[in-house]
């Protein structure tokens, strides 16, 4: 089968983004396709017009004169100088920060430990479905054909995930918009700019507010009218946000993890992690669990914000935990999914894949699914961490699987969206999109919604 | 040609004058980095000079083992244009809740800093550079301007080498879209019936 090659295949070889392999077979047929040369030349003589053009601007770019030397070695004999005094002093710090522990300790000592709350969960509207996070969604209803319903074309890409409630489906797009469309029609109910370009943070409906991250504040929304009912500056939240019983829950960019009223907006605490909190949290029983750009898995009191316990990976997570059972699932850069007892933080089973893990996993009945930047989609025991099966395709998974029905879905950067046989592992149907897709996909009524980096969000039935 | 890791031991040593050579070399590339993530001069010179004198400052940590001092730079460059990126949408969106504005504010550029950015215009292809997002803009700069490896790119740009590579191509696909609407007309057309 000697067909064209495709616009990708010559983008990822102008752009030596290829393997050897693939680099060779794109080779074989320049060799004989005059169309597919005539195709790679226009594209090498739109690369060399942006690389001229951008080397000839910046070239002849400089700075003015106030930036010298000058201007800034007085500072640097300062600081020097400060630096050579800190070596000297540092033990003596040591012995400093010693005595501030202890201190901090016994303050901490006489706070009484609250009771833990039961928290109802509501139904799924937010990032995987529910406040645990499983990404599963009931065994009914599951998308079977792999038509499109409808798609909804934005201005740039779409990395968020979309949430669904009362018809409508929300989500961000990279053009600036947080859209609204009626998830029937994909027709746009309204829309909302952002001051700058949407972060990834992907929202929760609860009672008729939307909550969602956007650029550098968070926003509670009517959702059938996108009036803002209050804003919190932040800096950018790439969590998506959970609320429960009148508090909101998300990680921030800046390491903390933060809880604001969920009526007001007013911050009650904020938790400091060791690195850029991505992941978004997952609560069960008063605990809430995330992980952190620091590799550690937290689990925090959901009122207080006390450490219950910490686990730490051997790498950064990005990877949302699903909490099943007494058991927190997650995924981590040192390309291992964990399994961690939720009650006291210990290991229980770890699974390695070849290389990292930021797609989050999902759960249902005694399997967990997760994507990896190895290409495959992995099912493993939640019992024993044994593979049961895995799926490979042609490019990373970061997009978190979600299962209906007996049907895992998940979308893959090699522009394909999947429905595999959730116990085999067999594919059912593929749907192909102009770009990867990282973006996580949700089920409803019968239809799969997700997005894509060629900009559109699709339902699919 | 100058000899970049001698300097580097020199001003670890205290020797200013090997700082003032360091700065010296990576003056303008500095400023160049700035400028084609920011799309203005003053912003530029600012977050170059500040990164500048980071770098300088912090000497002791920085480590030949893990890349070269260009690229360290370019780390400390790349991280404080977010910064500066992330303070003026805040500042921003502070004044236009001030302000009460209602449904469509939010051009994120007042018209007075457009003006600026157009008066600066140098051609297409930078109009087309600057009309990208922050994340796509590093990723043309950082690979058709400074020449990076995936891998360089990855580490300035905090993300996986595969990221670094999609977004270059994504960033690749939009300026295409900008400068080459007919020729990607014509290559949709291809694409359709290619069979995959």
């Amino acid at each position: 089968m000697s067909n064209h090659l495709s616009d990708k295949q010559l983008i990822g070889y102008i752009h030596q983004i290829l393997t050897d392999a693939e680099r060779e077979e794109i080779d074989r047929h320049l060799s004989t396709c005059a169309r597919c040369r005539a195709l790679l030349a226009d594209h090498e003589a739109l690369q060399r017009r942006i690389h001229y053009g951008l080397m000839g601007d910046l070239r002849k770019a400089r700075p003015s004169s106030r930036m010298c030397f000058a201007a800034l070695s007085p500072g640097l004999r300062r600081a020097r100088r400060w630096a050579a005094v800190w070596m000297t002093t540092k033990e003596l710090s040591v012995v400093a920060a010693l005595v501030v522990m202890a201190l901090l300790l016994s303050t901490l000592i006489t706070i009484p430990t609250p009771k833990p709350i039961i928290i109802t969960v509501p139904t799924g509207m937010l990032f995987k479905g529910n406040l645990q996070r499983t990404g599963f969604y009931g065994t009914e209803n599951a998308p079977l054909a792999g038509e499109l319903v409808w798609s909804f074309q934005t201005g740039d890409i779409i990395w968020t995930s979309p949430a669904i409630a009362d018809g409508m489906v929300y989500f961000s797009s990279d053009d600036g918009y947080f859209y609204a469309l009626d998830s029937q029609t994909g027709l746009e109910a309204w829309k909302l700019k952002a001051p700058y370009n949407v972060s990834t943070s992907s929202p929760t409906i609860v009672d008729g507010v939307v909550y969602v991250g956007i650029d550098n504040a968070v926003y509670a929304l009517d959702a059938q009218t996108g009036d803002e009912i209050w804003r919190t500056p932040m800096v950018w939240t790439e969590s998506s946000p959970a609320v429960v019983e009148g508090t909101f829950y998300v990680g921030g960019i800046d390491r903390y993890f933060y809880a604001l009223d969920s009526e007001t907006g007013e911050k009650k605490w904020a938790f400091k992690t060791g690195g850029e909190i991505f992941s978004s949290p997952a609560i069960t029983d008063g605990v809430i669990y995330f992980g952190s750009g620091d590799g550690h898995l937290y689990a925090l009191d959901s009122q207080t914000g006390q450490e219950s316990w910490k686990f730490k990976t051997g790498g950064y997570i990005a990877s949302t935990p699903a909490v099943v059972g007494g058991v927190v699932y997650i995924g981590s850069n040192d390309t291992h999914l964990y399994a961690v007892d939720a009650e006291t933080g210990e290991e229980m089973w770890k699974f390695k894949t070849d290389a990292e893990v930021w797609s989050s996993p999902a759960v249902a009945g005694q399997m967990v699914y997760v994507g990896s930047k190895d290409g495959y989609l992995y099912a493993v025991d939640s019992r024993t961490g044994q593979e049961l099966w895995k799926f490979k395709t042609g490019e990373y998974i970061k997009s978190s699987p979600a299962v209906a029905g007996g049907v895992v879905y998940f979308g893959s950067y090699d522009y394909y969206f999947y429905a595999l046989d959730a116990q085999t592992g067999q594919e059912i149907w593929r749907f192909e999109t102009g770009g990867g897709i990282k973006s996580s996909p949700v089920v409803a009524d019968g239809t799969i919604y997700f997005g894509s980096e060629d900009g559109s969000l699709y339902a699919v039935r | 040609m100058t000899d970049v890791s001698a300097l580097i031991v020199r001003w670890q040593g205290g020797d200013e004058y090997a700082a003032e050579a360091l700065y010296s070399y990576h003056r303008d590339r500095t400023f160049r980095l700035a400028y084609g993530l920011l799309g203005n001069r003053s912003d530029a010179e600012e977050v170059a000079q500040d990164a500048l004198a980071y770098a300088l400052t912090n000497i002791d940590r920085y480590d030949s083992e893990r890349g070269s001092f260009g690229t360290w730079l370019h780390v400390i460059a790349v991280s404080r244009c977010r910064d500066r990126q992330r303070r003026q949408r805040l500042s921003l969106s502070s004044l236009t809740a001030w302000l009460r504005e209602e449904d469509d504010v939010a051009d994120p550029t007042p018209n007075q800093e457009r003006r600026v950015i157009r008066a600066e215009t140098r051609g297409e292809v930078w109009e087309a550079i600057q009309g990208l997002s922050p994340r796509l803009r590093e990723a043309v700069v950082l690979r058709y301007w400074a020449g990076h490896t995936y891998q360089e790119m990855a580490k300035i740009m905090n993300c996986p080498v595969p990221t670094a590579q999609s977004r270059v191509r994504l960033a690749y696909q939009r300026l295409r879209a900008a400068l080459a609407p007919d020729n990607l007309a014509a290559l949709g057309d291809v694409e359709e019936r290619t069979v995959r």
